[in-house]
């Protein structure tokens, strides 16, 4: 339970200190949820770039150049703390999310390092499998979605530690 | 019974019809897209869902999100509004695929009235009287053939157009020699579908509409007619009921035709059937079905008091008509001005922006039928129209002056909107004295720079 705690410490959002496993999952949901926020005004405004700094937190957001995909948002996402950077992985899809394939296992775990391009789960809408893809090389840092629970277009699923 | 309602749609449309659900006390269901999570239908309905991004081909046209959607919040029924899904044939079976009802008529009906060239055939069938025109073009040779013939000017239409879209004034045997490749193309780029016909064009026509009901049993009947002649470029701007220009027996002929064309083809639900009407020779003709809700529905409610898109709903659950023909009474005049966030005075260019302050009308015999609020941003994906402001007077006379002061009354700051149009409008002669046709307007406020 320590090493839990000064390691929920040491990734708090925007100034947050958790208190404990339960607090730091929350304490990411409210970011994923601010971060959602910043992410609708940002793609509705003219910007095509932003940079912010709150307290230790550093937030750049770049628009995704027509053509180029991205991933889902239109909008490049990455959060950084003073040691790491996260990027968040949402969903493009509406749908059932599976974190389990079909042996029933998960298809990453936390702490999993992960390569570019892997699966990191399936969302199943009218009997398609939609994967969602790692965009980058990381470390799943946090799960937010549950296993066959709803997922909408735009939800957080999973937060990588760019390595 | 339906329990529970997908509204496939954003804007007043999907206000109107979360109102018309929750009046019928079954639960809604609302889909946006990342730009629309504050409107107001998103707000107030039991669920709502994020379905993309702004682009509406990524949202409100993403069939499996939004079926997805349907399938999660167990809806019962979907309603397509008008545009996006509402005539999409496919969308109709991939519904039923999946056990949810779609709210409008089925694919046979659906698709009959679709394709332009069809729907002509149709309703000339069922004794409908349509314009002179040929066939599906084979060859170039049947347009100037049948331009020799009839005179010009003369409208190429695409089979798969409609609304005012894909269509083409000629004048001349050149115009023509080059509009027909162009109008091939342009329906090929547009609907993916190269046919077109050629029709004899009517220069000084009035655009009268019916509305007509139908129930799963067969029962149909018609609510009246709408004249929709004050139009831009075949968008229509101001809509009125009941039309002053024609009289109670063509009123009753236009009616019969427009049952007879919805019988036809054994359609249930809400529909209009669309004449262009000749006044010197007093003669009708089809022009199109109109397989869904419309805009302009409201006029019709305010002087039938009949409530549409509750009937609309009703019909779905295999409910039957409680009204019959003769129960139809039109009461007073009701007008409609939509009010667009475009500038009349540059020709009606779309004036995209933030609203910053606005003010609604209101008072006696004014219904407003609008999702905006303050910070509301008019965003280059969505279609321009803000409010419908609706009149209705005793006679057309009260429902001017009714509008001409809503139109005083309200006003609209941080975009260009149409108002100011209205506000001429309701002052002119020449509609003060119902006398303005679908070409009337193209040369007003700068309007007549088109290319």
């Amino acid at each position: 339970m320590k090493t839990q705690t000064s390691e929920s410490e040491k990734s708090g959002f925007f100034g947050f200190t958790a208190k404990d496993e339960k607090d730091f999952q929350d304490c990411i949901r409210f970011c994923a949820n601010e971060l959602s926020d910043i992410i609708d005004v940002f793609n509705s405004s003219s910007l095509s770039r932003l940079d912010a700094g709150f307290e230790g937190v550093e937030l750049g957001i770049e628009k995704a150049t027509q053509g180029s995909g991205g991933n889902g948002n239109g909008s490049e996402l990455t959060v950084s703390t003073e040691e790491d950077t996260f990027k968040p992985v949402s969903s493009k899809y509406l749908g059932i999310l599976h974190l389990n394939n079909e042996k029933n296992s998960p298809y990453v775990k936390r702490g999993d390092e992960v390569k570019a391009g892997q699966t990191l789960a399936v969302v199943k809408t009218m009997n398609i499998m939609n994967t969602i893809k790692a965009p980058c090389k990381g470390v799943v840092s946090e799960i937010l979605g549950s296993e066959g629970k709803p997922v909408e277009y735009g939800q957080i699923l999973f937060l990588l530690k760019v390595v | 019974m339906f329990k529970k309602i997908l509204i496939a749609n954003r804007g007043e449309i999907a206000l109107r019809i979360l109102r018309a659900c929750k009046e019928l006390d079954i639960k809604t269901v609302a889909v946006f897209s990342e730009v629309d999570r504050d409107l107001p239908h998103v707000q107030m309905a039991d669920e709502a869902f994020c379905v993309g991004p702004a682009e509406a081909s990524d949202s409100y046209l993403n069939i499996p999100n939004i079926i997805g959607a349907a399938l999660i919040s167990r809806s019962d029924a979907i309603h397509p509004g008008y545009g996006f899904l509402a005539e999409n044939p496919e969308f109709v079976e991939i519904c039923k695929d999946h056990n949810i009802m779609f709210i409008g008529p089925n694919r046979e009906s659906m698709t009959a009235m679709g394709d332009k060239a069809a729907a002509r055939e149709t309703a000339s069938r069922a004794g409908v009287p349509v314009l002179p025109g040929t066939d599906v073009l084979d060859e170039d040779r049947q347009a100037f053939a049948f331009a020799r013939q009839y005179g010009y000017p003369v409208i190429i239409k695409a089979v798969a157009g409609g609304g005012g879209r894909g269509m083409r004034i000629v004048n001349s045997d050149e115009e023509l020699r080059d509009s027909l490749s162009e109008a091939k193309l342009e329906a090929f780029k547009s609907f993916a579908d190269d046919r077109i016909y050629v029709e004899k064009l009517m220069t000084e026509a009035r655009h009268i509409e019916f509305q007509i009901l139908a129930d799963k049993l067969g029962n149909v009947i018609h609510l009246g007619d709408r004249d929709c002649s004050v139009q831009r470029r075949n968008q229509k701007l101001i809509e009125e009921a009941p039309s002053q220009v024609i009289s109670p027996y063509i009123r009753r002929k236009m009616g019969d035709a427009a049952v007879s064309a919805a019988r036809a083809i054994g359609y249930h639900g809400v529909g209009t059937v669309e004449f262009l009407y000749d006044v010197n020779t007093a003669k009708f003709y089809f022009l199109e079905m109109n397989t869904r809700i419309q805009v302009e529905h409201p006029v019709t409610e305010m002087v039938t008091g009949v409530d549409l898109v509750r009937e609309q709903i009703r019909m779905e659950m295999d409910e039957p008509l409680d009204i019959n023909q003769r129960q139809i009474f039109i009461r007073g005049h009701a007008l409609e001005c939509r009010i667009n966030a475009e500038d009349p005075e540059r020709n009606f260019a779309p004036s995209l922006g933030e609203i910053k302050d606005f003010r609604l009308p209101g008072g006696p015999g004014i219904r407003v039928d609008s999702h905006i609020y303050r910070g509301y941003k008019i965003l280059p994906y969505y279609d321009s129209l803000i409010a419908k402001v609706i009149s209705h007077g005793k006679d057309r006379q009260e429902a001017l002056i009714r509008m001409d002061r809503a139109m005083y009354e309200m006003y609209v700051e941080g975009v260009k909107t149409t108002i100011p149009f209205h506000r001429m409008m309701m002052k002119d002669e020449q509609f003060r004295k119902c006398e303005v046709h679908t070409g009337s307007v193209e040369g007003r406020s700068g309007s007549d720079e088109d290319e």
